[in-house]
């Protein structure tokens, strides 16, 4: 039977500890499309994307992944996940290794030549040829960014989910990225991305949910939303610029 | 020519290959302690072991057992705080003193020959028998195991703990599994090093370790091997200079520190 959502959430309600993060937040997005999630901090859109992902099991309420539960979705593979990127310490693992951890359920008792090679063709399409010898903490935040974002692909996976990938990225390496959204988008998995980047969202989104605690809104067309949408989600006046890149 | 005379006795032998089982499992389990930069956990839970030996001294059973029993209480609870957001340091801070503080008083208490405390205290390597290497020879096996199959989960879980979980990766019951098998090597070596030496066989080889490789790969080899060694020379230094071999031992440990260190600075 083809699935016609790849993602469901019905009445999610999740928390951390005592606290409520978000509640009854209902939403369905379409395979194969890009989807952005706004709103402002605390407003709960991490919980949502970690909840989704996995890493949070404290909820309550519906998550259905191409028409199964969270819980056996992931079972049987993992969602790309791109955490967001706050200051990374000092740690001595190789830019390979932190792209093998994606493999790390193929793997049986060790990695083999097979997943090297899967990696390296991973870093390659990345443009991440000759850093995987490199320590993580050595690169800059964009190549940074973009070794996370070979592990959240390399086991290829259906949806791809991005918290905040952009903050602290100059506006080259923010180019860089746009582009590579496209890239995915085009190839057919299902890419979600958690930004304050509104500008963003206006240029690139097939959809977008806005939230803050609860889902405030879910648009399909992004226009729909006019500036003074997101300065009454954010509190504060907001101004979309849309971003033009070179084809 | 070195002197390696003292490995032609059976207390030689016995001090030499409990102390190299005892340096292994230290050393294993010592790069997770430094990696996950709770480097204050070894001499914490030592210190806790403390009250084990006063009790066991004071009711009048195997101090080594009631330390064992306490030192995994102590290990568990310590990591249970920090599962729970409280920092191992603070939890360690806070019970480090009261724990010697009460170990003191029940040693007190318990009337025993001093000597015996100062066993604990200071270790001797020398005086370790053949059971002692049977028991130890056990942990070595259940740690080398642990760390063959479990290395590349507790460093994923130490880098990144939120991806972990993604992977499916249980990482409470391997933390709480790698805390149960620390506070039993630090027991079980407690005899070699005692109480107040013991941490340094725990960080100081993979500290080391960490300054020589780049990778934890290189770690994981490293420090069982600069453990091993510290054990073997440090035995021979107290032998020539007739020195306690515990201090020997955690000396050459400081000194192959210090090299690695100027090694890193120097080398580049």
């Amino acid at each position: 039977m083809k699935c016609e959502y790849c993602l469901e959430v019905r009445g999610l309600t999740a928390r951390y500890g005592e606290i409520v993060a978000i509640k009854d937040v209902s939403f369905f997005l379409e395979k194969g499309k890009f989807y952005t999630i706004v709103g402002p901090n605390g407003g709960g859109k991490s919980t949502l994307v970690k909840t989704i992902v996995g890493i949070i099991d404290d909820y309550e309420g519906e998550i259905k992944i191409f028409g199964k539960s969270r819980d056996e979705y992931i079972r049987e593979r993992l969602i790309g996940y791109v955490p967001q990127m706050s200051g990374m310490r000092k740690f001595p693992i190789k830019v390979i290794d932190v792209v093998l951890m994606g493999l790390f359920r193929d793997k049986g008792f060790r990695f083999k030549p097979k997943h090297y090679s899967k990696a390296m063709r991973t870093l390659e399409s990345l443009g991440l040829d000759g850093f995987e010898s490199r320590l993580i903490h050595e690169l800059s935040g964009g190549q940074r960014q973009r070794v996370m974002i070979a592990r959240a692909i390399v086991s290829d996976p259906e949806i791809l989910i991005m918290d905040e990938p952009t903050v602290g990225l100059d506006s080259e390496s923010q180019a860089k990225f746009y582009s590579l959204v496209r890239e995915f988008k085009e190839s057919g998995m299902t890419v979600i991305v958690v930004t304050h980047d509104v500008g963003f969202v206006s240029e690139y989104s097939d959809g977008i949910l806005c939230i803050n605690k609860k889902l405030v809104v879910h648009a399909t067309d992004v226009s729909e939303l006019p500036e003074r949408f997101f300065t009454k989600l954010y509190g504060y006046g907001v101004k979309t610029v849309l971003h033009h890149h070179k084809e | 020519m070195m002197d390696t005379g003292i490995f032609a006795y059976d207390f030689g032998q016995i001090a030499l290959i409990g102390g190299i089982l005892g340096a292994l499992s230290t050393a294993l389990l010592g790069n997770v302690v430094v990696l996950r930069k709770m480097t204050f956990l070894g001499s914490g839970i030592a210190h806790l072991s403390f009250v084990g030996v006063g009790l066991g001294l004071l009711i009048g059973v195997e101090p080594r057992i009631v330390t064992l029993v306490v030192a995994i209480t102590s290990a568990l609870a310590l990591g249970y705080l920090s599962r729970k957001g409280i920092h191992e340091d603070i939890g360690i801070g806070v019970l480090f003193s009261t724990s010697m503080a009460l170990g003191i008083i029940l040693v007190n208490l318990s009337k025993v020959d001093s000597s015996r405390v100062m066993a604990y205290l200071f270790g001797d390597i020398l005086a370790m028998n053949w059971n002692d290497v049977k028991v130890l020879a056990i942990l070595t096996a259940i740690i080398l195991t642990f760390i063959a199959v479990f290395r590349d989960h507790l460093v994923y879980s130490t880098f990144d703990e939120d991806f972990s979980k993604i992977l499916g990766i249980k990482i409470s019951v391997i933390y709480y599994t790698f805390l149960v098998l620390l506070a039993s090597s630090i027991v079980l070596t407690i005899n070699m090093l005692g109480i107040i030496l013991i941490s340094a066989m725990i960080v100081v080889p993979a500290a080391s370790a960490m300054l020589l490789s780049r990778t934890y790969q290189g770690m994981f080899k490293l420090s069982p091997l600069l453990s091993t060694s510290s054990v073997f020379f440090g035995l021979i230094l107290s032998w020539i200079y007739d020195i306690p071999s515990s201090a020997a031992i955690v000396l050459i440990q400081g000194l192959a520190f210090f090299f690695a260190f100027l090694i890193k600075i120097f080398g580049k």
